[in-house]
């Protein structure tokens, strides 16, 4: 979810203004190898230059994003018990050396330390969120994830990204309101502030889409591209005008990664 | 890369995967599924189930021990078994899980729920009761005591006089679902309004044994006959409807019950004649298009069609009536009413609800076996309707064998002789099916019966605040 750099509401808001309508290409995906990760991808973060921290329905596993592919680090199995949900939720909110974890199927939020290798640190009632004083949690059982957010509609929302979540029935709300007209399946991913990439918003089948949807002046679609899987995880590595996507999809996970250009 | 390759590359992919573009939104949480049935009981407590909507209901109010895959118990409630003494004892650790009124599942609740199946009408529990030490005293009630089913702290024992067959498969009744002390279940869905027999609302359970379902809420609905219900669906007033149409696998059988304490029934030669004349290629398609004519009983029994006979011209005279369930489709009793009246025998058709029994001389209805398992279903069948006595005599001696392969045979021959004395004459088998609506997902089947677990439905998102 979320994507690969936070942006603070105010920052964003600043940008936001200042930016014309962007245009984005994005390229050839490639596959990627990496481990087989234990249940379905919940949530990818990028945690520091080039690691990846994903959430599975069964674990937790910091991954270093190499020139051959994706390397675990570090595991951490989910401590349980774990409830029963058919389909749980999960997001990550990184911290310096850290993470926020919560999944609606754990018992509650914890903070999970990187180095040197992965840890529970502590635990808390809600997950500490940018903008949501209060924190989030998951609607008991579900994927659906609730707290109140300023400036953003109020939820339950399949996905929160800085300044954005998608909505229950996968409508992208801003702080200017629900984007009629346009709906995206989770994750949202934000490689740029006025940016942002998501899955399609059909049911599932064995294909999937990305798609990159500009938020200015409007919130529209710039570029599909067609995967080969049910999109789990979606993370964002920016350097630039350029970002990488890391894709996670389908379950066992399979890697893509997809080249993100914006245009002059 | 410069843009225009990858443009291009861009461009092919998306010709390559154009057909198949599709995305990951769902299964999602929410919305309310209406079902339109054609029987719905007067209560939502375990009963033995009269057609698929009452079948349909337990499964989303209850929960079983065991679940039946084929004919293979599989773990629910309880989370794994063991045998002992030969077979004649079975223990089974039950899961932790919650009812709807908040209590835990405990021994003494499935205890008190089993002794409540044996004591039913169901013919999974009278057999079930003929095994299990003390099991018959108990279920005639001459006696309170029941040895045979053993509760301990988080485990229930079964204790058999003989290594049975089929021990488990019983359990899986609708009629066995487990309640707590105060009635409650623990089925994926509460009940919350109902207007007995004709309207079932339920709400999700957000702490069921195996996650919440994805629906919020279920809403049944029961209609006069198939056909209307097909009509509600194709107009959207319901998203899913019992109407036959949709291909699935035969799960039950249309039959002719023909009542041998009155003549001319009473008389083999003639309900022989009438079960050779039938013309059942000409009845099963108006059932469905997955339907197909037999003269076998079990609806899971390859279809056996064959050429009708003659047609013996006043075989038989005078008038009758015949009890059609509400859920034949109508054109198939007018054709057997003019089959009938070429027989020579006026028959004036009246609808009944699925599981009563009227009291006429010939009745039309669908059978599908309480459980898919052979030995079961073939006690079940020589229940329905006065059945010979080489029928009884194979009967017992399948359920004492400890040989599978001449258990199979024996039932067979149960089923032949069954069939041989035609007063239960095989029409057609047909899927009871269900059929959706655009936007229904998920929707799983255990033999006909829907599994609304893990359905789950698009959301208009400008249907409604979201």
């Amino acid at each position: 979810m979320r994507g690969g750099r936070g942006y603070p509401a105010p920052v964003l808001h600043c940008a936001l203004s200042a930016l014309l309508a962007a245009a984005v290409e994005l390229g050839a995906p490639a596959a990627l190898p990496g481990p087989t990760l234990a249940g379905r991808v919940l949530d990818l973060a990028l945690v520091d230059g080039r690691r990846v921290l994903a959430l599975t329905s069964g674990e937790l596993v910091l991954l270093r994003l190499g020139d051959r592919g994706l390397t675990p680090e570090s595991r951490l199995p989910l401590p349980g018990p774990l409830a029963p949900v058919r389909q749980p939720g999960g997001m990550i909110a990184p911290a310096p050396g850290s993470a926020w974890v919560a999944a609606s199927h754990l018992a509650s939020p914890l903070l999970v330390q990187l180095d040197p290798r992965l840890s529970v640190r502590s635990r808390a009632s809600r997950l500490p969120w940018s903008g949501a004083p209060a924190g989030l949690a998951f609607v008991d059982g579900t994927d659906l994830v609730d707290g109140a957010v300023s400036g953003l509609p109020p939820g339950p929302h399949l996905d929160l990204a800085p300044g954005l979540a998608l909505s229950a029935v996968g409508r992208l709300l801003t702080a200017n309101g629900p984007a009629l007209g346009l709906r995206l399946g989770p994750p949202l991913s934000l490689p740029w502030p006025d940016v942002v990439v998501a899955s399609g918003p059909a049911p599932p089948s064995p294909a999937d889409e990305l798609i990159a949807v500009g938020l200015l002046p409007e919130p529209h679609v710039l570029a599909r591209l067609p995967v080969p899987g049910p999109v789990r995880g979606i993370v964002c590595d920016v350097h630039g005008e350029r970002a990488t996507a890391l894709v996670a999809h389908g379950e066992p996970a399979g890697w893509l990664t997809v080249p993100l250009r914006r245009l002059p | 890369m410069s843009a225009t390759p990858a443009r291009l590359l861009l461009a092919t992919a998306l010709a390559v995967f154009a057909a198949a573009v599709h995305a990951a939104l769902g299964p999602s949480y929410g919305g309310t599924l209406r079902v339109g049935v054609l029987d719905l009981p007067q209560s939502a407590s375990p009963a033995l189930p009269a057609g698929a909507g009452e079948r349909l209901l337990a499964r989303l109010v209850h929960d079983t021990l065991v679940h039946l895959e084929g004919e293979t118990p599989e773990p629910a409630l309880a989370a794994s078994w063991t045998a002992a003494e030969d077979g004649r004892e079975w223990r089974l650790a039950l899961r932790p899980a919650t009812f709807h009124d908040g209590t835990a599942l405990g021994a003494r609740d499935v205890v008190r729920s089993l002794r409540r199946f044996l004591r039913g009408p169901s013919p999974s529990a009278a057999h079930l009761a003929e095994q299990l030490d003390g099991g018959a005293a108990f279920r005639s009630g001459d006696a309170s005591e029941l040895p045979g089913l053993v509760a301990g702290e988080d485990w229930v024992a079964l204790r058999f006089h003989s290594s049975p067959a089929s021990p488990l498969a019983p359990l899986a009744s609708p009629a066995a679902g487990i309640t707590s002390a105060g009635g409650s279940g623990l089925g994926p869905f509460v009940p919350t309004v109902a207007d007995p027999g004709e309207r079932f609302d339920m709400t999700a359970f957000s702490a069921h044994v195996r996650g919440r379902p994805f629906l919020s809420r279920v809403l049944m609905l029961r209609f006069g006959t198939r056909e209307e219900a097909a009509q509600a669906l194709e107009r959207e007033a319901v998203d899913m409807a019992v109407t036959g149409r949709a291909p699935q696998a035969p799960g039950s059988t249309l039959i002719l019950r023909l009542d041998p304490s009155r003549a001319p029934f009473d008389r083999a030669g003639i309900r022989s004649a009438i079960a050779r004349s039938l013309a059942r290629d000409r009845i099963a398609p108006v059932l469905g298009s997955s339907s197909l004519p037999t003269r076998r009983l079990l609806p899971w029994v390859p279809a056996a069609p064959a050429a009708p006979g003659p047609l013996p011209a006043r075989l038989l005279r005078g008038r009758a009536t015949l009890a059609v369930a509400r859920d034949v489709p109508a054109t198939a009793s007018r054709m057997l009413v003019a089959h009938f009246a070429a027989l020579g025998l006026e028959l004036h058709a009246a609808p009944y609800p699925p599981g009563a029994l009227p009291p006429a001389p010939i009745l039309l209805r669908f059978w599908e076996p309480e459980l898919p398992d052979p030995l079961l279903a073939a006690r079940e069948l020589v229940s329905l309707a006065p059945a010979p006595a080489a029928a009884h005599r194979e009967l017992r001696q399948a359920t004492l064998s400890a040989d599978p392969v001449e258990r199979r045979l024996l039932l067979d021959g149960v089923a032949a002789a069954v069939e041989d004395h035609a007063v239960l004459i095989p029409v057609a088998v047909a899927p009871l099916s269900f059929e959706t609506g655009p936007g229904v997902h998920g929707v799983a089947y255990a033999g006909s019966t829907p599994l609304l677990e893990d359905a789950w439905r698009e959301i208009d998102p400008d249907g409604g605040p979201e």
